[in-house]
């Protein structure tokens, strides 16, 4: 079994589904997930690029990357609750709606 | 080595699978944590166990709490799963499968490396040296932001 | 071929100055003043061109290149002139006649509104017929031949408040369009059988040389001929173009434009000869035409349309001598012609004026206003008397030579030798008529009681008789010219001079018996025979059969078009105009603003641009 189709397959399947989760979920905190998703799939081939390269940077680049998606969901999720308008709405894409173009 | 990174990887999938098709966001989120969890093993059996454990201490702890709290903070009554797309609903299963296929055809030459390759110690000295030293300030930077990212939290007549 | 001398550029250059100061200066600082280097211009063309004909007459000939004018590929057309004797000595008489016709105008046209226009519109005429003449291919004649037909255009409907006018002048223009159609096929067949339109050039062309090819050619440019110079199918506009003002007349409608027809024929002769067939079928209109034209003028009442139809007969005439007799005789009636028509023209403005009070001011006379002028105008009748007895055929003015040339040519075949005594008959009884009623005798149906008429000024009388004069001593040219041309001069024949002096008599006495004979014909005729006096005044039929054939074909486009714009264009425009805002509205249902469609349309796309990348490399 070869180590490098592993790891390419996972990291691409997580990261299709994340996509998924973006295309096809309603709510927008389930983007957020997605987005979560997809961040790790990359981070897990870039750990495996950097441990095949012996390279450190990749290793620092995958914390980083770490820190930094936490800080982007920090953000998103604070806006996200600051759009419910009523006490009965769940924040959905449609309800972006009118704020399209 | 390789087994078991493949069952790992394969859990991982799956939770996330699992994630997509709950019906609750509750359960999506639940889900997400099982995913983040094998990610921070897949890390480990990758030999950065340091990697591993930042990710389960800022992803599957941190992170999953602020989207628990999220989810909770939202009303539990929800209008439905899946979208309304303009297009029919098995067309839109095809976007994420044609990125697996796009991802999967853009790795088509690789195969190069059989074992899997491990990170070992001497290479996260070797990146807390770089963290600290010529990235200090790109460190710095991402901390400062996840600072002011938590000031997004306070509300507005704050 | 010699190089040009520099005096031969100023055929071409003097009009151009001379319209270049009048349009930008006096046109508009001092309309007035406008003829003045008009007057200057036409001076120094006569001067240039006497002095291009003594030395042609010593033998000279030049040639030259200008410039390049077109171009393209493997087309080359350049402007050039060329002054061998023909031109030279056409462009001789077109030059003297109009010079004195420009002195007259400056004087005619004095009290006109439209005094400066007139003249640069005049002198752009000249201009265009300056450089058809000395054209050296056919192209550039062509380009010429359009600019005559357009000042012929401007002029005719030159007082264009008179709804006739406006429509002479359109009858004048489209009637040419249908004969430069056939100019430009001839062209185009040059172009494609020759390579060139150059004359020298397209005369030795290996692609003409057919008998069949030289047909074709020799037949579309005699088609265009017949338009300009009012040949029997297509001369309908030359009666009307009456309506322009009379130093037009002289100028444009009697010696010269009419006259450019011929001269492309005469030009064209090393073509036309290459099928006996095409110079019998010319000489046969030429002959119909003649008669035609002589028949129309015996019976008309306007004293500018009888001369009208005689310029038609005389055309006939120059070409039926080009079609049996060859270039010297046409060109040689052409030139004399050109003095003694414009003269008869010239007096015929001179009457208009003269009884200016008691036509109330109007621009033309008939028989009925006129009568017994021969006291009240004498220099008028004078030089009309010449002009007359020269275009008659009496000789030994020029008219007589020119007339006999022309008929001892057409007496090779003996249906074309009636025509032409007939039209000798023809001509005498038609002039004869309108010197009788005109100037001599004092009928009481003519003129009103209170009329009365005032000789001109000598600005106006004095180029008439100079005109008269030159159109009767013409008759001592001909032997140069004809050295001149390359042709033989013999003597005509005893035989042709009796019959046609013959004819010529006899016409002249039919014309006293119509003026003053018993019973009195010329004021009763038309009530008593009032159908065959209807038939005359429309030509037999042909002028409403041209009119009528002129508006289908102008209500058969007006249909077609408006079929094609409302079965294809509307619908076709309104349609394509209508689908885009449907397309748009298609389109923009699909972008609703929903985030879930947009990301969609970002994975699938990417997606399937990863693949093609990596499953075509």
């Amino acid at each position: 079994m070869n180590a490098e189709c592993v790891v390419w397959t996972t990291a691409s399947a997580l990261f299709a589904v994340g996509a998924g989760f973006i295309v096809l979920r309603r709510q927008l905190v389930a983007m957020i997930i997605g987005v979560e998703l997809m961040v790790n799939a990359a981070n897990i081939l870039i750990v495996f690029t950097a441990a095949r390269r012996g390279d450190p940077a990749g290793l620092a680049v995958a914390l980083l990357t770490l820190a930094a998606a936490a800080a982007e969901v920090v953000v998103g999720l604070s806006l996200i609750m600051s759009m419910r308008r009523g006490e009965d709405e769940v924040p959905e894409t449609q309800t972006l709606r009118g704020m399209a173009g | 080595m390789t087994e078991t990174f493949a069952v790992c990887g394969g859990l991982a999938v799956l939770f996330a699978a699992a994630a997509l098709f709950q019906k609750t966001l509750y359960g999506a989120a639940m889900c997400l944590l099982g995913v983040l969890l094998e990610t921070a093993v897949l890390f480990i059996l990758l030999g950065s166990p340091l990697l591993g454990f930042l990710q389960v201490l800022v992803y599957a702890g941190a992170v999953m709490v602020l989207v628990v709290i999220a989810i909770l903070a939202s009303p539990p009554k929800l209008s439905g799963r899946w979208a309304e797309l303009n297009v029919p609903r098995p067309v839109a299963w095809l976007a994420p499968l044609a990125a697996f296929a796009g991802l999967m055809a853009a790795g088509q030459s690789l195969g190069g490396v059989h074992a899997l390759p491990q990170a070992g110690p001497a290479l996260e000295r070797a990146m807390a040296r770089l963290l600290f030293g010529p990235w200090a300030l790109a460190t710095e930077a991402v901390g400062v932001l996840v600072l002011i990212a938590s000031l997004s939290v306070l509300k507005e007549d704050a | 071929m010699s190089e040009l001398p520099v005096w031969a550029f100023v055929p071409l250059a003097a009009p151009v100055a001379a319209l270049t100061v009048g349009f930008f200066l006096t046109h508009r600082v001092r309309p007035s003043a406008t003829h003045l280097p008009i007057l200057l211009s036409c001076s120094a063309v006569a001067a240039a061109a006497l002095a291009l004909l003594g030395g042609a007459l010593g033998g000279a000939s030049w040639s030259g290149r200008l410039f390049t004018w077109i171009a393209v590929g493997s087309m080359r057309v350049d402007f050039g002139l060329l002054y061998d004797p023909l031109t030279v000595s056409v462009l001789a008489m077109v030059s003297v006649v109009g010079l004195l016709i420009h002195v007259y105008a400056s004087a005619y046209m004095a009290h006109d509104r439209g005094f400066s226009p007139f003249f640069l519109y005049f002198h752009m005429f000249f201009f265009m017929m300056i450089g058809l003449l000395t054209s050296d291919n056919y192209l550039q004649l062509y380009l010429f031949w359009e600019g005559v037909g357009l000042a012929s255009f401007l002029l005719i409907g030159f007082w264009s408040h008179k709804a006739t006018a406006r429509a002479a002048a359109w009858k004048a223009f489209l009637t040419n369009r249908v004969g430069d159609v056939g100019f430009l096929l001839a062209i185009l067949l040059m172009f494609r059988w020759a390579g060139t339109t150059r004359f020298a050039d397209v005369f030795a062309a290996p692609g003409l040389i057919s008998p069949d090819r030289a047909f074709i050619v020799g037949a579309l440019l005699f088609w265009a001929a017949c338009a300009k110079s009012a040949q029997f199918p297509l001369y309908v506009w030359l009666p009307d173009a009456m309506e322009g003002p009379t130093p037009v007349s002289a100028l444009m409608h009697a010696a010269t434009m009419v006259t450019a027809g011929v001269f492309l024929l005469a030009r064209s002769y090393p073509l036309l000869e290459r099928s006996p067939g095409l110079l019998a079928f010319i000489a046969l209109i030429g002959g119909i035409t003649a008669v035609w034209g002589a028949v129309g003028a015996i019976f008309r009442k306007d004293l500018k349309r009888v001369l009208a139809y005689s310029t038609v007969s005389h055309l006939g005439l120059m070409t039926l001598g080009l079609g049996a007799g060859g270039v010297f005789p046409a060109v040689f009636h052409l030139i004399v012609h050109g003095f003694f028509k414009a003269a008869l023209f010239l007096c015929a403005g001179n009457v208009i004026h003269g009884l200016h009070d008691s036509l109330g001011g109007a621009p033309s006379a008939t028989v009925e206003d006129a009568g017994g002028l021969g006291r009240d105008m004498p220099l008028t009748f004078a030089a009309f008397t010449l002009a007359a007895l020269s275009l008659a055929g009496v000789p030994p003015l020029g008219g007589f030579w020119s007339k006999e040339l022309v008929l001892s040519g057409a007496f090779a075949f003996p249906g074309l030798a009636v025509l032409g005594m007939l039209t000798a008959m023809g001509s005498s009884l038609y002039i004869g008529r309108l010197l009788f009623l005109t100037f001599l005798g004092e009928r009481s149906w003519q003129r009103g009681k209170d009329a009365h008429a005032h000789e001109v000024s000598p600005a106006m009388w004095v180029p008439v008789m100079l005109l008269a004069a030159g159109g009767a001593v013409a008759g001592l040219f001909a032997a140069p010219l004809a050295h001149l041309l390359g042709a033989a001069h013999g003597h005509p024949s005893h035989l042709v001079t009796a019959l046609s002096l013959t004819a010529m008599a006899a016409g002249a006495v039919l014309a006293w018996v119509c003026a003053d004979g018993a019973p009195a014909w010329e004021p009763t005729w038309r009530a008593r025979f009032p159908a065959f006096a209807e038939a005359v005044e429309s030509d037999w039929g042909w002028q409403p059969f041209c009119h009528s054939l002129a508006r289908g074909v102008g209500h058969g486009a007006a249909f077609l078009g408006g079929v094609v714009e409302g079965a294809l264009w509307d619908p076709g425009t309104e349609d394509l105009a209508r689908s885009i805002p449907a397309a748009g509205e298609l389109l923009g249902r699909r972008a609703r603003g929903l985030l879930n469609d947009y990301a969609w349309w970002m994975t699938a796309g990417a997606a399937a641009l990863a693949l093609m990348v990596t499953t075509c490399l």
